[in-house]
Protein backbone atom coordinates (compact mmCIF):
# COMPACT_ATOMS: atom_id res chain seq x y z
CA UNK A 1 0.00 0.00 0.00
CA UNK A 2 1.50 3.32 -1.01
CA UNK A 3 1.87 5.85 1.77
CA UNK A 4 2.50 9.22 0.26
CA UNK A 5 2.32 12.79 1.34
CA UNK A 6 -0.47 14.31 -0.64
CA UNK A 7 -0.24 17.85 -1.94
CA UNK A 8 -2.11 16.94 -5.09
CA UNK A 9 -5.57 16.82 -3.51
CA UNK A 10 -5.40 20.57 -2.98
CA UNK A 11 -6.17 20.75 -6.67
CA UNK A 12 -9.19 18.58 -5.98
CA UNK A 13 -10.48 20.97 -3.34
CA UNK A 14 -10.23 23.92 -5.70
CA UNK A 15 -10.97 22.35 -9.05
CA UNK A 16 -14.35 21.70 -10.55
CA UNK A 17 -15.74 18.44 -11.85
CA UNK A 18 -13.42 15.86 -13.36
CA UNK A 19 -14.08 13.12 -15.93
CA UNK A 20 -14.84 9.81 -14.26
CA UNK A 21 -12.00 7.24 -14.26
CA UNK A 22 -12.93 4.28 -16.52
CA UNK A 23 -12.55 1.79 -13.65
CA UNK A 24 -14.74 3.74 -11.22
CA UNK A 25 -17.85 1.48 -11.49
CA UNK A 26 -15.65 -1.54 -10.72
CA UNK A 27 -13.99 0.04 -7.69
CA UNK A 28 -17.39 1.13 -6.47
CA UNK A 29 -18.40 -2.53 -6.34
CA UNK A 30 -15.44 -3.23 -4.04
CA UNK A 31 -16.20 -0.20 -1.89
CA UNK A 32 -19.80 -1.35 -1.60
CA UNK A 33 -18.66 -4.78 -0.35
CA UNK A 34 -16.52 -3.07 2.30
CA UNK A 35 -19.27 -0.64 3.28
CA UNK A 36 -21.94 -3.31 3.68
CA UNK A 37 -19.51 -5.48 5.64
CA UNK A 38 -18.82 -2.61 8.04
CA UNK A 39 -22.48 -1.69 8.40
CA UNK A 40 -23.60 -5.26 9.08
CA UNK A 41 -20.70 -6.58 11.18
CA UNK A 42 -19.42 -3.37 12.84
CA UNK A 43 -15.95 -4.71 11.96
CA UNK A 44 -13.93 -2.08 10.09
CA UNK A 45 -10.87 -4.34 9.77
CA UNK A 46 -12.92 -7.11 8.15
CA UNK A 47 -14.40 -4.54 5.77
CA UNK A 48 -10.94 -3.40 4.68
CA UNK A 49 -9.70 -6.98 4.38
CA UNK A 50 -12.55 -7.88 2.03
CA UNK A 51 -11.76 -4.91 -0.20
CA UNK A 52 -8.10 -5.90 -0.33
CA UNK A 53 -9.15 -9.42 -1.36
CA UNK A 54 -11.39 -7.88 -4.01
CA UNK A 55 -8.40 -5.97 -5.39
CA UNK A 56 -6.19 -9.06 -5.29
CA UNK A 57 -8.59 -11.59 -6.80
CA UNK A 58 -10.45 -9.49 -9.36
CA UNK A 59 -9.55 -7.17 -12.22
CA UNK A 60 -11.48 -4.12 -13.37
CA UNK A 61 -12.95 -3.88 -16.86
CA UNK A 62 -12.57 -0.23 -17.97
CA UNK A 63 -15.84 1.20 -19.20
CA UNK A 64 -16.23 3.18 -22.39
CA UNK A 65 -17.44 6.55 -21.18
CA UNK A 66 -18.97 7.22 -24.61
CA UNK A 67 -21.32 4.29 -24.13
CA UNK A 68 -22.84 5.34 -20.85
CA UNK A 69 -26.51 4.40 -20.60
CA UNK A 70 -29.04 7.02 -21.53
CA UNK A 71 -30.88 7.23 -18.24
CA UNK A 72 -28.90 5.72 -15.38
CA UNK A 73 -31.23 7.35 -12.87
CA UNK A 74 -33.52 4.37 -13.39
CA UNK A 75 -30.71 1.88 -12.73
CA UNK A 76 -31.44 -0.68 -15.46
CA UNK A 77 -29.61 -3.94 -14.82
CA UNK A 78 -27.23 -3.36 -17.72
CA UNK A 79 -26.08 -0.10 -16.18
CA UNK A 80 -22.40 0.04 -15.26
CA UNK A 81 -23.26 1.16 -11.73
CA UNK A 82 -25.97 -1.40 -11.10
CA UNK A 83 -23.33 -3.76 -9.71
CA UNK A 84 -22.35 -1.39 -6.88
CA UNK A 85 -25.94 -0.29 -6.42
CA UNK A 86 -27.20 -3.87 -6.01
CA UNK A 87 -24.42 -4.76 -3.54
CA UNK A 88 -25.08 -1.56 -1.59
CA UNK A 89 -28.72 -2.56 -1.30
CA UNK A 90 -28.08 -6.02 0.20
CA UNK A 91 -29.75 -6.61 3.52
CA UNK A 92 -27.59 -7.63 6.48
CA UNK A 93 -29.03 -11.12 6.26
CA UNK A 94 -27.81 -11.36 2.65
CA UNK A 95 -24.46 -9.86 3.62
CA UNK A 96 -23.86 -12.41 6.37
CA UNK A 97 -24.90 -15.26 4.07
CA UNK A 98 -22.34 -14.21 1.43
CA UNK A 99 -19.58 -13.76 4.00
CA UNK A 100 -16.13 -14.36 2.46
CA UNK A 101 -17.53 -15.61 -0.87
CA UNK A 102 -16.82 -12.56 -3.02
CA UNK A 103 -18.17 -14.34 -6.11
CA UNK A 104 -21.51 -14.49 -4.34
CA UNK A 105 -21.34 -10.76 -3.59
CA UNK A 106 -20.77 -10.05 -7.29
CA UNK A 107 -23.72 -12.20 -8.27
CA UNK A 108 -25.98 -9.56 -6.72
CA UNK A 109 -26.34 -8.01 -10.17
CA UNK A 110 -26.14 -9.20 -13.75
CA UNK A 111 -24.21 -5.98 -14.44
CA UNK A 112 -21.15 -6.98 -12.40
CA UNK A 113 -19.45 -8.94 -15.22
CA UNK A 114 -19.52 -5.76 -17.34
CA UNK A 115 -17.17 -4.01 -14.92
CA UNK A 116 -15.30 -6.66 -12.91
CA UNK A 117 -13.83 -10.09 -13.78
CA UNK A 118 -11.98 -12.69 -11.77
CA UNK A 119 -8.23 -12.32 -12.14
CA UNK A 120 -7.89 -16.07 -12.85
CA UNK A 121 -10.29 -15.78 -15.77
CA UNK A 122 -12.99 -17.96 -14.24
CA UNK A 123 -16.55 -16.76 -14.74
CA UNK A 124 -18.04 -16.20 -11.31
CA UNK A 125 -21.63 -16.16 -12.53
CA UNK A 126 -21.67 -19.52 -14.38
CA UNK A 127 -21.35 -21.78 -11.38
CA UNK A 128 -24.10 -20.07 -9.46
CA UNK A 129 -27.29 -22.05 -9.60
CA UNK A 130 -29.03 -20.18 -6.81
CA UNK A 131 -27.96 -16.62 -7.38
CA UNK A 132 -30.19 -13.64 -6.74
CA UNK A 133 -30.48 -12.52 -10.31
CA UNK A 134 -29.56 -15.43 -12.48
CA UNK A 135 -27.06 -15.91 -15.26
CA UNK A 136 -24.47 -13.96 -17.15
CA UNK A 137 -25.27 -11.01 -19.42
CA UNK B 1 -37.10 38.15 -48.14
CA UNK B 2 -34.66 39.83 -45.78
CA UNK B 3 -36.33 38.17 -42.79
CA UNK B 4 -36.07 34.75 -44.43
CA UNK B 5 -32.40 35.35 -45.16
CA UNK B 6 -31.73 36.38 -41.57
CA UNK B 7 -33.54 33.25 -40.31
CA UNK B 8 -31.51 31.02 -42.61
CA UNK B 9 -28.33 32.79 -41.51
CA UNK B 10 -29.22 32.17 -37.87
CA UNK B 11 -29.71 28.46 -38.48
CA UNK B 12 -26.45 28.37 -40.43
CA UNK B 13 -24.66 30.02 -37.50
CA UNK B 14 -26.23 27.54 -35.09
CA UNK B 15 -25.12 24.68 -37.30
CA UNK B 16 -21.56 25.99 -37.26
CA UNK B 17 -21.61 26.45 -33.50
CA UNK B 18 -22.98 23.12 -32.51
CA UNK B 19 -25.02 21.59 -35.25
CA UNK B 20 -28.20 21.66 -33.17
CA UNK B 21 -29.95 24.66 -31.73
CA UNK B 22 -30.55 22.87 -28.39
CA UNK B 23 -27.05 21.45 -28.32
CA UNK B 24 -24.95 24.58 -28.43
CA UNK B 25 -21.38 23.88 -27.38
CA UNK B 26 -20.42 24.59 -23.81
CA UNK B 27 -17.84 23.97 -21.14
CA UNK B 28 -17.96 21.97 -17.92
CA UNK B 29 -19.71 25.01 -16.39
CA UNK B 30 -22.73 23.93 -18.41
CA UNK B 31 -22.92 20.48 -16.78
CA UNK B 32 -25.64 21.59 -14.41
CA UNK B 33 -28.20 18.86 -15.03
CA UNK B 34 -26.34 16.28 -13.00
CA UNK B 35 -27.67 13.58 -10.70
CA UNK B 36 -25.64 11.79 -8.00
CA UNK B 37 -25.30 8.02 -8.47
CA UNK B 38 -26.60 6.04 -5.51
CA UNK B 39 -24.73 2.93 -4.44
CA UNK B 40 -21.34 4.64 -4.75
CA UNK B 41 -18.93 5.53 -1.95
CA UNK B 42 -19.11 9.19 -2.93
CA UNK B 43 -22.89 9.19 -2.54
CA UNK B 44 -22.69 7.50 0.87
CA UNK B 45 -19.91 9.87 1.96
CA UNK B 46 -21.90 12.85 0.80
CA UNK B 47 -24.92 11.80 2.82
CA UNK B 48 -22.71 11.22 5.88
CA UNK B 49 -20.95 14.58 5.41
CA UNK B 50 -24.28 16.35 5.23
CA UNK B 51 -25.32 14.76 8.54
CA UNK B 52 -22.00 15.57 10.20
CA UNK B 53 -22.04 19.15 8.93
CA UNK B 54 -25.48 19.70 10.36
CA UNK B 55 -24.35 18.20 13.69
CA UNK B 56 -21.03 20.05 13.99
CA UNK B 57 -22.59 23.35 13.05
CA UNK B 58 -25.78 22.67 14.90
CA UNK B 59 -26.92 25.29 17.32
CA UNK B 60 -26.01 23.11 20.33
CA UNK B 61 -22.48 22.32 19.19
CA UNK B 62 -21.92 25.92 18.22
CA UNK B 63 -22.98 27.03 21.68
CA UNK B 64 -20.61 24.58 23.38
CA UNK B 65 -17.68 25.19 21.06
CA UNK B 66 -17.86 28.97 20.77
CA UNK B 67 -20.56 30.66 22.81
CA UNK B 68 -19.96 29.19 26.28
CA UNK B 69 -16.16 29.71 26.21
CA UNK B 70 -16.79 33.29 25.11
CA UNK B 71 -19.15 33.75 28.02
CA UNK B 72 -16.56 32.31 30.41
CA UNK B 73 -13.96 34.76 29.09
CA UNK B 74 -16.38 37.63 29.56
CA UNK B 75 -17.01 36.51 33.14
CA UNK B 76 -13.32 36.93 33.95
CA UNK B 77 -13.33 40.50 32.63
CA UNK B 78 -16.64 41.44 34.24
CA UNK B 79 -16.95 43.48 37.45
CA UNK B 80 -20.67 43.78 38.22
CA UNK B 81 -22.01 40.31 37.29
CA UNK B 82 -24.19 41.59 34.41
CA UNK B 83 -22.83 41.10 30.94
CA UNK B 84 -23.63 39.57 27.55
CA UNK B 85 -21.86 38.22 24.50
CA UNK B 86 -22.87 37.62 20.89
CA UNK B 87 -21.22 35.66 18.12
CA UNK B 88 -21.64 35.00 14.41
CA UNK B 89 -19.76 32.32 12.47
CA UNK B 90 -19.61 31.23 8.83
CA UNK B 91 -17.78 28.17 7.56
CA UNK B 92 -17.29 26.36 4.29
CA UNK B 93 -15.53 23.13 3.38
CA UNK B 94 -14.71 22.59 -0.26
CA UNK B 95 -14.28 19.16 -1.78
CA UNK B 96 -15.24 17.06 1.25
CA UNK B 97 -15.81 14.09 -1.08
CA UNK B 98 -16.14 13.38 -4.80
CA UNK B 99 -19.59 12.26 -5.86
CA UNK B 100 -20.00 10.20 -9.05
CA UNK B 101 -22.65 11.96 -11.13
CA UNK B 102 -24.34 11.55 -14.47
CA UNK B 103 -25.42 14.43 -16.67
CA UNK B 104 -29.10 13.69 -17.19
CA UNK B 105 -29.74 16.66 -19.47
CA UNK B 106 -27.77 15.04 -22.33
CA UNK B 107 -28.16 15.38 -25.31
CA UNK B 108 -30.07 18.63 -24.92
CA UNK B 109 -27.51 20.39 -22.78
CA UNK B 110 -24.16 21.87 -23.58
CA UNK B 111 -22.21 19.64 -21.22
CA UNK B 112 -19.15 18.19 -23.03
CA UNK B 113 -19.27 14.42 -23.54
CA UNK B 114 -16.22 13.76 -21.33
CA UNK B 115 -18.07 15.17 -18.32
CA UNK B 116 -21.26 13.20 -18.86
CA UNK B 117 -20.07 10.73 -16.25
CA UNK B 118 -18.04 12.77 -13.80
CA UNK B 119 -16.61 13.04 -10.31
CA UNK B 120 -18.14 16.11 -8.75
CA UNK B 121 -16.79 17.64 -5.50
CA UNK B 122 -19.24 18.22 -2.68
CA UNK B 123 -19.05 21.55 -0.85
CA UNK B 124 -20.43 22.14 2.63
CA UNK B 125 -21.48 25.44 4.14
CA UNK B 126 -22.79 26.58 7.50
CA UNK B 127 -23.62 29.66 9.47
CA UNK B 128 -24.47 30.12 13.14
CA UNK B 129 -25.45 32.98 15.41
CA UNK B 130 -25.78 33.10 19.17
CA UNK B 131 -25.99 35.29 22.23
CA UNK B 132 -25.71 34.63 25.94
CA UNK B 133 -25.62 36.62 29.12
CA UNK B 134 -25.59 36.52 32.90
CA UNK B 135 -27.56 38.35 35.50
CA UNK B 136 -25.73 37.36 38.63
CA UNK B 137 -25.83 33.59 39.17
CA UNK B 138 -28.49 33.04 36.53
CA UNK B 139 -28.04 33.33 32.81
CA UNK B 140 -29.58 32.70 29.41
CA UNK B 141 -28.40 31.54 26.01
CA UNK B 142 -29.70 31.15 22.49
CA UNK B 143 -28.21 30.16 19.18
CA UNK B 144 -29.47 29.25 15.71
CA UNK B 145 -27.72 27.69 12.76
CA UNK B 146 -28.08 26.69 9.12
CA UNK B 147 -26.05 23.96 7.41
CA UNK B 148 -26.20 23.16 3.73
CA UNK B 149 -24.45 21.27 0.95
CA UNK B 150 -24.20 21.32 -2.82
CA UNK B 151 -22.14 19.68 -5.52
CA UNK B 152 -19.83 22.32 -6.89
CA UNK B 153 -20.34 24.11 -10.14
CA UNK B 154 -18.37 22.71 -13.04
CA UNK B 155 -15.51 25.18 -13.37
CA UNK B 156 -13.14 26.35 -10.64
CA UNK B 157 -13.87 30.07 -11.00
CA UNK B 158 -17.63 29.59 -11.21
CA UNK B 159 -17.52 27.40 -8.13
CA UNK B 160 -15.52 29.98 -6.15
CA UNK B 161 -17.71 32.89 -7.19
CA UNK B 162 -20.97 31.09 -6.48
CA UNK B 163 -19.66 30.03 -3.06
CA UNK B 164 -18.77 33.64 -2.29
CA UNK B 165 -22.21 34.84 -3.33
CA UNK B 166 -24.22 32.45 -1.17
CA UNK B 167 -22.10 33.36 1.84
CA UNK B 168 -23.39 36.92 1.47
CA UNK B 169 -27.02 36.05 2.13
CA UNK B 170 -26.27 33.33 4.69
CA UNK B 171 -26.65 35.66 7.74
CA UNK B 172 -30.30 36.26 6.86
CA UNK B 173 -30.90 32.52 6.62
CA UNK B 174 -29.31 31.97 10.05
CA UNK B 175 -31.61 34.54 11.65
CA UNK B 176 -34.61 32.71 10.18
CA UNK B 177 -33.38 29.27 11.24
CA UNK B 178 -36.07 28.73 13.92
CA UNK B 179 -38.60 28.49 11.08
CA UNK B 180 -37.07 25.06 10.37
CA UNK B 181 -37.24 25.29 6.59
CA UNK B 182 -35.32 22.10 5.94
CA UNK B 183 -34.94 20.53 2.51
CA UNK B 184 -33.24 17.29 1.65
CA UNK B 185 -32.67 16.36 -2.00
CA UNK B 186 -29.97 13.80 -2.76
CA UNK B 187 -26.71 15.55 -1.98
CA UNK B 188 -28.10 19.10 -2.09
CA UNK B 189 -29.58 19.81 1.31
CA UNK B 190 -30.26 22.49 3.86
CA UNK B 191 -31.04 22.06 7.55
CA UNK B 192 -31.65 24.51 10.35
CA UNK B 193 -32.12 24.38 14.10
CA UNK B 194 -31.87 26.39 17.29
CA UNK B 195 -31.20 25.92 21.00
CA UNK B 196 -32.44 28.01 23.87
CA UNK B 197 -31.92 27.59 27.57
CA UNK B 198 -30.79 28.86 30.93
CA UNK B 199 -27.58 28.63 32.89
CA UNK B 200 -26.51 28.67 36.51
CA UNK B 201 -23.08 29.89 37.48
CA UNK B 202 -21.90 28.29 40.72
CA UNK B 203 -18.66 28.12 42.64
CA UNK B 204 -17.31 25.17 40.61
CA UNK B 205 -18.44 26.34 37.20
CA UNK B 206 -21.48 26.80 35.01
CA UNK B 207 -24.30 24.44 34.16
CA UNK B 208 -26.18 24.99 30.90
CA UNK B 209 -29.52 23.27 30.31
CA UNK B 210 -31.42 23.73 27.10
CA UNK B 211 -33.66 22.31 24.43
CA UNK B 212 -32.50 21.66 20.88
CA UNK B 213 -35.25 21.99 18.31
CA UNK B 214 -36.32 18.60 17.01
CA UNK B 215 -33.59 16.66 18.82
CA UNK B 216 -34.08 16.73 22.56
CA UNK B 217 -32.44 17.88 25.74
CA UNK B 218 -28.95 19.23 26.18
CA UNK B 219 -26.77 19.51 29.27
CA UNK B 220 -23.31 21.03 29.57
CA UNK B 221 -20.95 21.75 32.45
CA UNK B 222 -18.07 24.17 32.11
CA UNK B 223 -15.33 24.86 34.65
CA UNK B 224 -14.38 28.44 33.91
CA UNK B 225 -11.03 28.99 35.62
CA UNK B 226 -8.97 26.02 34.37
CA UNK B 227 -10.89 25.43 31.19
CA UNK B 228 -12.11 21.99 32.22
CA UNK B 229 -15.22 20.74 30.52
CA UNK B 230 -17.51 17.78 30.05
CA UNK B 231 -20.44 17.58 27.76
CA UNK B 232 -22.88 15.21 26.18
CA UNK B 233 -25.32 15.61 23.36
CA UNK B 234 -28.18 13.18 23.25
CA UNK B 235 -28.73 13.21 19.51
CA UNK B 236 -30.61 9.92 19.46
CA UNK B 237 -32.59 10.54 22.57
CA UNK B 238 -31.56 10.79 26.17
CA UNK B 239 -31.70 7.02 26.71
CA UNK B 240 -28.84 6.24 24.27
CA UNK B 241 -25.10 6.65 24.67
CA UNK B 242 -23.88 10.09 23.62
CA UNK B 243 -22.39 10.36 20.15
CA UNK B 244 -19.69 12.80 21.17
CA UNK B 245 -17.75 12.84 24.41
CA UNK B 246 -14.75 14.86 25.46
CA UNK B 247 -13.12 15.74 28.72
CA UNK B 248 -9.91 17.39 29.88
CA UNK B 249 -8.25 20.77 30.27
CA UNK B 250 -7.83 23.08 27.33
CA UNK B 251 -5.72 25.88 28.73
CA UNK B 252 -3.60 25.57 31.86
CA UNK B 253 -0.83 28.15 32.29
CA UNK B 254 2.47 26.36 32.90
CA UNK B 255 6.08 27.61 33.22
CA UNK B 256 6.67 26.87 29.53
CA UNK B 257 3.49 28.42 28.20
CA UNK B 258 -0.07 27.19 27.95
CA UNK B 259 -0.73 23.47 28.05
CA UNK B 260 -3.79 21.54 26.94
CA UNK B 261 -4.45 17.88 27.67
CA UNK B 262 -7.71 16.22 26.79
CA UNK B 263 -9.30 13.05 25.48
CA UNK B 264 -12.01 12.81 22.91
CA UNK B 265 -14.34 10.23 21.43
CA UNK B 266 -15.66 10.92 17.98
CA UNK B 267 -17.95 8.48 16.22
CA UNK B 268 -16.95 7.00 12.86
CA UNK B 269 -20.27 6.00 11.44
CA UNK B 270 -20.57 2.98 9.17
CA UNK B 271 -22.04 4.09 5.86
CA UNK B 272 -25.56 2.69 5.50
CA UNK B 273 -26.55 0.91 2.33
CA UNK B 274 -29.06 2.54 0.01
CA UNK B 275 -31.84 0.71 -1.81
CA UNK B 276 -35.05 1.52 -3.59
CA UNK B 277 -37.82 1.29 -1.05
CA UNK B 278 -41.45 1.47 -2.10
CA UNK B 279 -43.52 3.87 -0.05
CA UNK B 280 -46.94 5.41 -0.45
CA UNK B 281 -47.99 8.80 0.87
CA UNK B 282 -51.24 9.64 2.67
CA UNK B 283 -53.06 10.17 -0.63
CA UNK B 284 -52.01 6.78 -1.98
CA UNK B 285 -49.44 8.20 -4.38
CA UNK B 286 -46.32 6.15 -5.09
CA UNK B 287 -43.37 7.84 -3.37
CA UNK B 288 -40.79 5.10 -3.97
CA UNK B 289 -37.31 6.45 -3.37
CA UNK B 290 -33.70 5.38 -2.77
CA UNK B 291 -33.40 5.46 1.01
CA UNK B 292 -30.93 4.20 3.66
CA UNK B 293 -31.38 0.57 4.67
CA UNK B 294 -30.18 1.22 8.21
CA UNK B 295 -31.86 4.15 9.89
CA UNK B 296 -29.19 4.19 12.58
CA UNK B 297 -25.99 2.59 11.26
CA UNK B 298 -23.40 1.38 13.79
CA UNK B 299 -20.66 3.65 15.03
CA UNK B 300 -17.05 2.81 15.76
CA UNK B 301 -15.49 5.29 18.16
CA UNK B 302 -12.30 7.13 17.19
CA UNK B 303 -10.65 7.76 20.55
CA UNK B 304 -7.87 10.30 20.70
CA UNK B 305 -5.67 11.89 23.35
CA UNK B 306 -4.40 15.41 22.65
CA UNK B 307 -1.34 17.08 24.17
CA UNK B 308 -0.83 20.63 23.05
CA UNK B 309 1.86 23.02 24.17
CA UNK B 310 1.43 26.62 23.14
CA UNK B 311 3.75 29.63 23.47
CA UNK B 312 7.11 27.86 23.69
CA UNK B 313 9.67 30.70 23.68
CA UNK B 314 6.70 32.96 23.18
CA UNK B 315 6.35 32.02 19.49
CA UNK B 316 6.17 28.25 18.97
CA UNK B 317 3.33 25.73 19.30
CA UNK B 318 3.73 21.95 19.33
CA UNK B 319 0.63 19.81 18.97
CA UNK B 320 0.32 16.06 19.03
CA UNK B 321 -2.57 13.66 19.13
CA UNK B 322 -2.59 9.89 19.30
CA UNK B 323 -5.52 7.63 18.57
CA UNK B 324 -5.71 4.18 20.15
CA UNK B 325 -9.00 3.07 18.68
CA UNK B 326 -9.73 1.74 16.07
CA UNK B 327 -5.92 1.33 15.84
CA UNK B 328 -2.91 3.05 17.41
CA UNK B 329 -1.62 5.62 14.94
CA UNK B 330 -0.13 9.07 15.21
CA UNK B 331 -3.18 11.10 14.53
CA UNK B 332 -1.63 14.54 14.38
CA UNK B 333 1.82 16.11 14.64
CA UNK B 334 2.11 19.82 13.98
CA UNK B 335 4.63 22.59 14.48
CA UNK B 336 3.42 26.16 14.58
CA UNK B 337 4.67 29.71 14.63
CA UNK B 338 2.62 32.66 15.78
CA UNK B 339 2.93 36.39 16.22
CA UNK B 340 4.18 37.68 19.60
CA UNK B 341 1.46 37.72 22.22
CA UNK B 342 -0.88 35.71 20.02
CA UNK B 343 -4.27 35.70 21.67
CA UNK B 344 -3.45 38.59 23.99
CA UNK B 345 -2.33 41.29 21.56
CA UNK B 346 -4.90 43.34 19.63
CA UNK B 347 -4.12 41.47 16.42
CA UNK B 348 -2.23 38.32 15.57
CA UNK B 349 -1.62 35.44 13.24
CA UNK B 350 -0.65 31.81 13.51
CA UNK B 351 0.57 29.25 10.99
CA UNK B 352 0.91 25.50 11.62
CA UNK B 353 2.21 22.81 9.31
CA UNK B 354 2.45 19.09 9.97
CA UNK B 355 0.98 15.73 9.15
CA UNK B 356 -2.24 13.94 9.90
CA UNK B 357 -2.59 10.19 9.61
CA UNK B 358 -5.65 8.05 9.09
CA UNK B 359 -6.05 4.31 8.51
CA UNK B 360 -7.33 2.71 5.32
CA UNK B 361 -11.05 3.17 5.05
CA UNK B 362 -12.17 1.34 1.93
CA UNK B 363 -15.71 1.40 3.24
CA UNK B 364 -15.49 5.13 2.56
CA UNK B 365 -13.70 4.55 -0.74
CA UNK B 366 -10.42 6.05 0.50
CA UNK B 367 -6.91 4.83 1.27
CA UNK B 368 -5.13 5.71 4.46
CA UNK B 369 -1.76 7.38 4.77
CA UNK B 370 0.05 10.45 5.95
CA UNK B 371 -1.34 13.71 4.70
CA UNK B 372 0.25 17.12 4.67
CA UNK B 373 -1.71 19.32 7.00
CA UNK B 374 -1.79 23.09 7.36
CA UNK B 375 -3.71 25.62 9.37
CA UNK B 376 -3.59 29.42 9.22
CA UNK B 377 -5.39 31.69 11.66
CA UNK B 378 -5.71 35.43 12.14
CA UNK B 379 -7.63 37.78 14.42
CA UNK B 380 -8.10 41.41 15.28
CA UNK B 381 -9.74 42.97 18.35
CA UNK B 382 -11.10 46.40 19.18
CA UNK B 383 -11.73 47.31 22.82
CA UNK B 384 -14.12 50.03 23.95
CA UNK B 385 -12.43 53.07 25.45
CA UNK B 386 -14.12 52.50 28.79
CA UNK B 387 -13.08 48.84 28.84
CA UNK B 388 -16.65 47.66 29.11
CA UNK B 389 -16.81 45.74 25.86
CA UNK B 390 -14.90 44.56 22.83
CA UNK B 391 -15.38 43.24 19.30
CA UNK B 392 -13.23 40.51 17.81
CA UNK B 393 -12.89 39.31 14.22
CA UNK B 394 -11.11 36.05 13.50
CA UNK B 395 -10.71 33.63 10.66
CA UNK B 396 -8.98 30.42 9.71
CA UNK B 397 -8.09 28.34 6.67
CA UNK B 398 -7.58 24.60 7.14
CA UNK B 399 -6.11 22.04 4.76
CA UNK B 400 -6.19 18.36 5.73
CA UNK B 401 -6.43 19.55 9.29
CA UNK B 402 -6.85 16.80 11.90
CA UNK B 403 -10.10 18.37 13.04
CA UNK B 404 -11.49 18.13 9.50
CA UNK B 405 -10.29 14.55 9.04
CA UNK B 406 -11.78 13.47 12.34
CA UNK B 407 -15.16 14.80 11.31
CA UNK B 408 -14.97 13.86 7.64
CA UNK B 409 -12.55 10.89 7.55
CA UNK B 410 -13.17 10.40 3.81
CA UNK B 411 -12.14 14.01 3.08
CA UNK B 412 -8.70 14.02 1.50
CA UNK B 413 -7.53 17.40 0.29
CA UNK B 414 -10.52 19.28 1.62
CA UNK B 415 -10.10 23.00 2.19
CA UNK B 416 -12.05 24.77 4.91
CA UNK B 417 -12.50 28.47 5.52
CA UNK B 418 -14.04 29.92 8.64
CA UNK B 419 -14.76 33.43 9.89
CA UNK B 420 -16.18 34.61 13.24
CA UNK B 421 -17.27 37.93 14.67
CA UNK B 422 -17.69 38.12 18.45
CA UNK B 423 -18.85 40.92 20.72
CA UNK B 424 -18.78 41.43 24.49
CA UNK B 425 -20.98 43.99 26.15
Amino acid sequence: MSRVLLFAPLLGACSGIQPMPPDQPCREAGYAIAARTFACTEDAELANARYERFEADYVCVPIDLNEAPENPANFPEDDYFHCAYAIDGLSCEEVLRRGEDLDAWLRASNACPYVVQRRDGEAYWESDAGSDTGGAP
Amino acid sequence: MTAAWLLLSTFAWAQNQGGFIYGTPGTRNDCEGNAPIAGTAGYRNARAAITTNSQVFSAATFAERELFPLLAQAAQADTDGRFAVSLYEQAATFGVTDVPTVETSYPFGSCPQEYRLAMRPLDLGAGAFGFAGRLGRLGYFYSSSVAFSATGFGGSYTRAMMSASYMIYLPAAVMLAPLNWDEDFGVSTISSDFIAGASYNGALGSVYAGYVSGRGGYLHFGEDRLGGFASALADRGLDERPAYLSAGFKGVQTPVGRTALYGRKLPITAPPGYAEQPTVDEDGNDTTAVLPIEAEPPRVPLRTVHLQQYDLFGRLDVLAAVSWSPEPIVHEAMLGLHSPGFGEAEAGWSLRVGTAALPDMYYYGVEGGNYVSARAEFYGRMDDDDGGGSTRLEGSILYNDAEQLSLYPYARGALSANIRVAGRY
